[in-house]
Formats: structure tokens, sequence, C-alpha cells
């Protein structure tokens, strides 16, 4: 193809570092717009909290993040939910959400945080193609906005990354960008990078409020064999037994899944044999974060319709039951709903551990109405 | 202070592009000059 010679000289250099700044202005304020938190609206009786109060060492850092606690009026246990351990699998922190807007604590206490890995949210993992935010239109007409953010905490916080990751204290070896995933920093260590102290703080809120039952919510994609599963520690596994079991009776199949004693670093693992929590980590598929995907934008993330996964679905090849499509209502009813059974079931195994939290929407509420029916309005 | 270093790096980086951008004599070239400036300030001002 002919190029259109024109010769360069001190004018357009300026000209062209004028467009330079231009486009820096522009994308600047777009990356920027990430660090603002997304809006939340504590349903009453929420004590707000920061996990610096856990720990100091991310206090005054962008990794520390809002901690929500409510008790109720008879004394029980207390349960932990963690979302947005991945900000790229949003029916995980949207269910956290759902818990802090609407949950009425009758017994017990609860515990939510809604954006583990706050630095996460403040970027895209790049060459993905996906969205920066999801949106909600709610029945009045206004809009709920959240971040899609990006698995890892982001490098402008933490970098560079390491050739090897080498898993504290186990020594196991990863990939070096897995340094900055929250999920393979557990136990976490006090004066390591921030990744590594947001997992300390964690754990500290773990033994320090001396927490029962801790879920953390995930998304997978569909041709992951690890998805639609509840992951649970030796110390959690016949709860998991008994709260799968309850939840396939109900037509709400999840794989139960030991977690594997050499797989270092993830929730799963490290709560339990660092602290006396009981463990559970769930999935739910996500098609956005899968490698079969077409045309990924912010519809994909809400409806997970894909035509590609709609043909490998055919093919057998998926390990989720996927039809036309995957709704974030769905695999947000899954994580809500899954939630709600475990309590019930804690209640069975230890009167004085259970936890009764009243005003979740069911199964078939959060489906046939949606997310947007059960978020509060900002207007 | 390993960020610091990184920054420093992209910084000193980005004034020898802008440099070079004076001295070139090809338009296209300057073009391609501002291509790289952009992610480099980017990673200089820590925005991304």
């Amino acid at each position: 193809m002919h190029k259109m010679n024109i010769k360069g000289t001190r004018k357009t250099a300026i000209f062209l570092l004028t467009v330079a700044l231009l486009v820096m202005y522009v994308t600047g304020r777009n990356f920027l717009a990430m660090r603002q938190p997304d809006v939340v609206i504590p349903a009453d009786g929420f004590e707000k909290r920061m996990l610096s109060d856990w720990f100091q060492g991310i206090h005054n850092t962008p990794a520390d993040t809002p901690v929500f606690i409510q008790e109720g009026q008879e004394p029980g246990g207390t349960v932990l939910i963690l979302g947005g351990t991945h900000p790229n699998e949003p029916a995980g922190y949207i269910a956290a959400v759902l818990f802090l807007e609407r949950a009425q604590v009758q017994k017990g206490r609860l515990i939510v945080i809604p954006f583990a890995n706050n630095t996460a949210f403040t970027h895209n993992s790049p060459q993905e193609g996906y969205p920066q935010y999801i949106r909600f239109l709610l029945p009045d007409g206004s809009v709920r906005t959240f971040r899609y953010g990006s698995r890892d905490t982001n490098p402008v916080y933490q970098w560079p990354d390491p050739d090897i990751y080498v898993h504290e204290p186990s020594g196991q070896r990863l990939a070096g960008s897995e340094m900055r995933n929250l999920n393979r920093a557990y136990p976490g260590q006090p004066h390591g990078v921030i990744t590594q102290r947001i997992a300390f703080a964690i754990l500290e809120l773990i033994r320090k409020e001396d927490v029962d039952l801790a879920f953390d919510l995930h998304e997978a994609s569909p041709e992951y064999p690890v998805v639609n599963a509840i992951v649970a520690h030796e110390k959690s596994l016949e709860l998991g037994a008994m709260a799968a079991m309850d939840l396939e009776g109900r037509g709400i199949p999840f794989r139960l899944e030991p977690s594997p004693r050499n797989l270092r670093g993830l929730s799963h693992r490290e709560w339990g044999d660092h602290t006396d929590v009981m463990a559970i980590l769930m999935e739910t598929g996500n098609p956005i974060q899968g490698r079969l995907r077409g045309r990924t934008n912010e519809a994909l993330a809400l409806t997970g319709k894909d035509k590609f996964y709609q043909k490998a679905a055919k093919l057998g090849s998926l390990f989720i039951p996927y039809e036309d499509d995957q709704p974030i209502a769905l695999r947000t009813a899954r994580h809500v709903t899954a939630i709600m059974t475990f309590l019930e079931m804690l209640g069975f195994i230890s009167e004085e551990k259970s936890v009764i939290v009243n005003n979740i929407p069911d199964y078939n509420d959060i489906i046939d109405k949606g997310i947007e029916a059960f978020l509060l309005s900002i207007s | 202070m390993i960020m610091l270093v990184y920054r420093g790096i992209a910084l000193f980086i980005s004034l020898v592009v802008v440099h070079c951008m004076f001295q070139e004599e090809e338009f296209w070239k300057q073009a391609s000059a501002t291509m790289v400036i952009i992610p480099l300030v980017m990673r200089v001002l820590l925005i991304k």
C-alpha cells in the first residue's frame, strides 16, 4: 500500500504530542474513574468498619476495604460472606451486595466484605475485552452500576511480578502473575506485598472475630470442571455434604469438591488450616470468563448468552447445564440460596453456632424478578 | 523502591522518545513515537 510521504518537522512533532496529550487525558480519566468505589446501601443494622481495623498493615492503602457487620438480637455463631476476591466474577460480589442490602439478622452475626480485593476493582484484565461496568436498571428507573474489574491486584499497586511466584509458607511454585491473585495469597504475610497483606488481614478478621463459617464467592468458565461447585475444607465437608444434598433435592445441583491438601494459597485450604473456621468456596458458571466465548461485552456478563457456548453445550463439552444463556440472576441465586441452605444446616449441627438471617429473596424470586428487583435504589 | 526505579526508567525512555520525535524527519515515524509515549506516560503517572 502506498504511504503518504509527509515530512516530519518540529511543528508536526508538537501537533502529534498535543494529540497524545489529548488521548492521555481522555483515557486517563476513564481509567481513573474505576478507582471510584461502587455505591452500596447497607440494610438497617449493619455497622461499617474497614478491614484495616483488623490489620493496620493495609491502613491508608488502596487495598483497605469496607467490612459490614450486623448482629442479631439472639446470640449465635458468626458467618462471613466474602465477595470480590476476583472482581471479574460478578455473581460473587453481587450475591454479597444482596446480603448487605437486604439481610435482617435475627440470631448470631453476619459479616459481609463485598469487595475483598479492592485494588483489583480498579482496572481490567488486559487483552480480554471485558466491560468496565455492569449496570442494573431498577424498577423505579434508576440505575445501579458496579465495576467489572480484574482477577488480580492492579499492577499500579504491586509491581513487578516475579518470573515465578513462590507461595509462602508452602514453597509451591506458580506463574509470576499469580502473586497478584488474592486467592493464591492465603494465609498472607504481614510484611509481604499488598495482596499478601490483604490475605493476612482477612485471616486476622476470621481469627479475631471467631468466625464459624466463611464463604468465598466465585465464578468460573463453563468448561472448567470445578464449576457449579462447593469446595469444602475437611472441617466443613460434613456441612457441605448436608447442604449439597438439600440443594440437590430442591433441583439446584452443586458438585461437592473436597479442598485439595496440596493446592496452597486458596481460601478453602488456608482459612481452614490456619483458623477454626469452616471454609467454603463456591463457583457458578460464567461464560464471559471462558475461552470459547465470542463477542465480549456487558450483555455477555449479564446474560451469559453466547452462540459458541450454545454449540459447546450441544457437543457436551461443558460442566454446567447450558441451554441458551446463564444470566447473572441465576448465578447469583445459586450463591444466595446455597448460603441460606448452609445457614440452615449450621443450625442442625450446632444450635449455639447457628445464624438466622431473614429478608433474603428465595431462588425462584431472584430468577423470576432479576437482581434489579432486590437492589436498593440510590436515587 | 523498585517501583520508583521502574518509574524513573519509564520517564527517561519517554523523554528520549520525545527528543527523537523532534529529530525525526519522517512524519509516520513521529506518529509511531507518539503511540509509544502514551502508555509510557500512563505508567509514569501510575494511571495504568
